[in-house]
């Protein structure tokens, strides 16, 4: 059974549509991302599955139920992280911990959520003296309190610094071994190819790309992206020339080509170089990711 | 509700800990009591310090002692220069100049009996300063009673008229006894406007009460333990507001209305608490909240007869204190702590506040909102 069964679900504020008619699943177990730039409609998709949104059309079925019926249901089994988490001030990390547990007809012993989120040595500590790592594990650790079978995380590492980031992530890793299904969003590609099991593209409120990461690179990219900083501004034309280029784009000086034939291709870059055709900088080679899908859907890249 | 005890508990460990709350709520109120206490002493509590002149020696010492019975008197006796130097530099209330021959006339009047007029008579100089024209007012009544009462212990008459003082709590409120429940109600009324409206505004703001709303909470729940710690908390201020005013400037609270005066604060609180959860719909940050509550909270302050009596308002000004809730607080709050004769009825005051309390729920219940909007 799925978990998540969202169909045509719509959302429009003041005429604009944030969300315009989506429809996907998620499945028992698994780690669902949406994925997107900001203003994608990632937030108010994930708030509308929480039940902390009216939608103005469509159908949510969460756990088998509608949140229509009466949310309190379903909100003794989920555990919900927003993207950003206000907490009182001037409580600690337990006494928090410990409030909300007091929320759900069932919660986790605090001493067992510290762990999880490793802030043991943080219990005694307010909320407003946590590093921004700190606050958003403690905001990781409320939404645990009960021991939720469905978890929504919204933008779970967005701000912190990248050791925080890996903390985080290998926090929703264990989770994900102890079988919780999670919905998380983000516009880090590299979370999203790192943590999710199955992704949805998210652009101006509508799906554009679903799958599993690999997937989705595979079936967008045969194989690999050459890169480089182009100093006097080749033409399109000629690098689509070039042997084994598939697909050439330009985003200031950056130059991506994606290449059928990689050796042919750099072959092909170096003889031009030779010839005074281009001139380049960082030359560099690697296997293409979600980011170059997105760039191909949409001809933006995802972080602007 | 098993998270209201909880929920309790974390407004009492926010409020504790955040040293600025602690301070408006106790510490202003309590500094306001003394500030007034002191500028304002003055009153039949007060002791006089009396300068004593004796130049009849031994004969005048009877006298003396007579000046030196008198509780409102501190007398210092010295010599007719230092003395009135003193009084110049205002360390003397008066000064009274017992002249010489004074023992010996008052032996005089004694042996006669006081049966025929008595030609002889003993003039006392009372030296007061002029300028300070309440305290030398008070000071030379004090020493005319005194005088007349010995002439009349001299004589042997018997007055035929006499005055038996009855303490009528109305005519004998000093100026800290009035303040004190003012600033009483002074604070129930910051406790609404800065101790409820402010960290509403700022839990929406930080988006406290979105994340709690996330949670199977009952807002019931969360909404009436932050009600409940507020009436904890005006009864503490109560407490410790009467208590400061008793101890420290023997302010007669009347006991027995305790329980009474308890009602009161809990009625005025839950208005000006009502009032504050309107009051935070109209602000969507705290820096914004300042200026909304500030207007009220000056007006309310100065307008309202908590500080000084209605009467002594202008006429024109009139229509606005009669319509400030905290002049009704103040009012009852006076006339049930002090037993002293309020300015408005009961009925009036306790309709007033009630009006306030339910136009204020009205409309918090219509515009109260969880979540910043946008």
């Amino acid at each position: 059974m799925a978990a998540i069964e969202v169909r045509n679900l719509r959302k429009v504020y003041q005429g604009v549509p944030a969300v315009d008619g989506i429809s996907f699943s998620v499945a028992e177990g698994e780690v669902f991302g949406l994925l997107g730039p900001n203003g994608a409609g990632k937030t108010t998709t994930i708030e509308c599955i929480e039940g902390l949104r009216q939608p103005d059309a469509g159908e949510i079925t969460v756990l088998g139920r509608d949140f229509r019926s009466g949310p309190n249901g379903i909100k003794e089994r989920i555990g919900i992280q927003l993207q950003t988490t206000g907490l009182y001030p001037r409580l600690t990390v337990a006494e928090l911990l410990s409030l909300f547990g007091t929320f759900y007809a069932r919660a986790l012993p605090v001493d067992e959520l510290l762990r999880l989120v490793s802030l043991e040595d943080k219990r005694n500590t307010l909320s407003k003296n946590l590093s921004g790592g700190q606050h958003q594990r403690l905001s990781l650790a409320l939404a645990l309190v009960n021991d939720p079978e469905l978890l929504f995380l919204d933008e779970p590492t967005t701000g912190l610094d990248p050791q925080s980031r890996r903390q985080i992530w290998n926090i929703v890793k264990d989770l994900k071994r102890r079988g919780k299904t999670i919905v998380l969003t983000t516009h880090y590609m590299e979370e999203a190819q790192t943590l999710c099991d199955r992704v949805a593209v998210m652009d101006s409120g509508t799906i554009i790309a679903f799958g599993t990461p690999r997937q989705l690179i595979d079936q967008h990219f045969e194989t690999a992206a050459v890169e480089f900083e182009d100093r006097n501004g080749a033409s399109l034309e000629l690098l689509n020339s070039l042997p084994g280029v598939t697909r050439a784009s330009r985003d200031g000086t950056l130059v991506t080509l994606y290449s059928r034939d990689t050796p042919h291709t750099v072959e092909a870059m170096l003889a031009a170089a030779r010839e005074g055709q281009i001139a380049f900088d960082d030359l560099r080679v690697r296997s293409a990711t979600l980011e170059d899908v997105f760039l191909k859907l949409t001809g933006r890249r995802i972080r602007d | 509700m098993k998270a209201f005890i909880p929920l309790f508990l974390a407004d009492v460990r926010e409020f504790v800990r955040d040293r600025t709350a602690l301070f408006w709520t106790a510490a202003f109120p309590v500094m306001f009591i003394f500030i007034f206490g002191v500028i304002f002493s003055g009153g039949d509590d007060i002791s006089f310090s009396i300068g004593l002149v004796n130049e009849d020696g031994p004969g005048g010492e009877q006298l003396v002692e007579s000046f030196q019975a008198i509780e409102a008197f501190e007398i210092t006796t010295g010599t007719r220069e230092a003395e009135l130097a003193a009084l110049k530099d205002g360390d003397r209330a008066a000064v009274i100049v017992i002249p010489s021959g004074t023992g010996s006339t008052l032996a005089r009047v004694a042996n006669t009996g006081g049966g025929s007029p008595a030609p002889d008579s003993v003039a006392l100089s009372v030296y007061y300063d002029a300028a300070n024209q309440n305290r030398s007012q008070i000071v030379l009544n004090i020493i005319d009673k005194v005088v007349s009462g010995m002439n009349q212990g001299m004589t042997g008459i018997t007055p035929v008229l006499t005055i038996e003082p009855q303490q009528v709590t109305a005519t004998d409120l000093r100026n800290i006894d009035y303040l004190l429940p003012g600033i009483l109600a002074m604070s129930l009324m910051q406790l609404g406007l800065f101790g409820t409206a402010g960290p509403l505004v700022s839990l929406r703001e930080k988006g406290v009460l979105r994340r709690m709303g996330a949670t199977p909470l009952n807002r019931a729940t969360l909404l009436s333990s932050q009600v409940a710690f507020r009436m904890v908390l005006a009864l503490c201020q109560a407490a410790l507001l009467i208590g400061v005013g008793m101890l420290a400037f023997d302010v007669r609270v009347d006991l027995a209305n305790l329980p009474l005066v308890a009602l009161v604060v809990l009625f005025g609180a839950s208005m000006f608490v009502t009032l504050g959860y309107f009051l935070s719909t109209l602000a969507n940050t705290e820096e914004a909240l300042q200026g909304i509550v500030g207007l009220p909270n000056f007006i309310f302050m100065f307008l309202s007869g908590i500080f000084f009596p209605v009467d002594m308002m202008p006429e024109w000004i009139r229509p606005v204190v009669d319509v400030i809730p905290l002049t009704y607080l103040g009012d009852l709050l006076r006339k049930t702590m002090l037993e002293a004769g309020s300015y408005y009825s009961t009925l009036t005051s306790v309709l007033v506040l009630g009006g306030w309390l339910l136009v204020s729920a009205l409309l918090a219940l219509r515009f109260f909102r969880w979540e910043q909007q946008g």
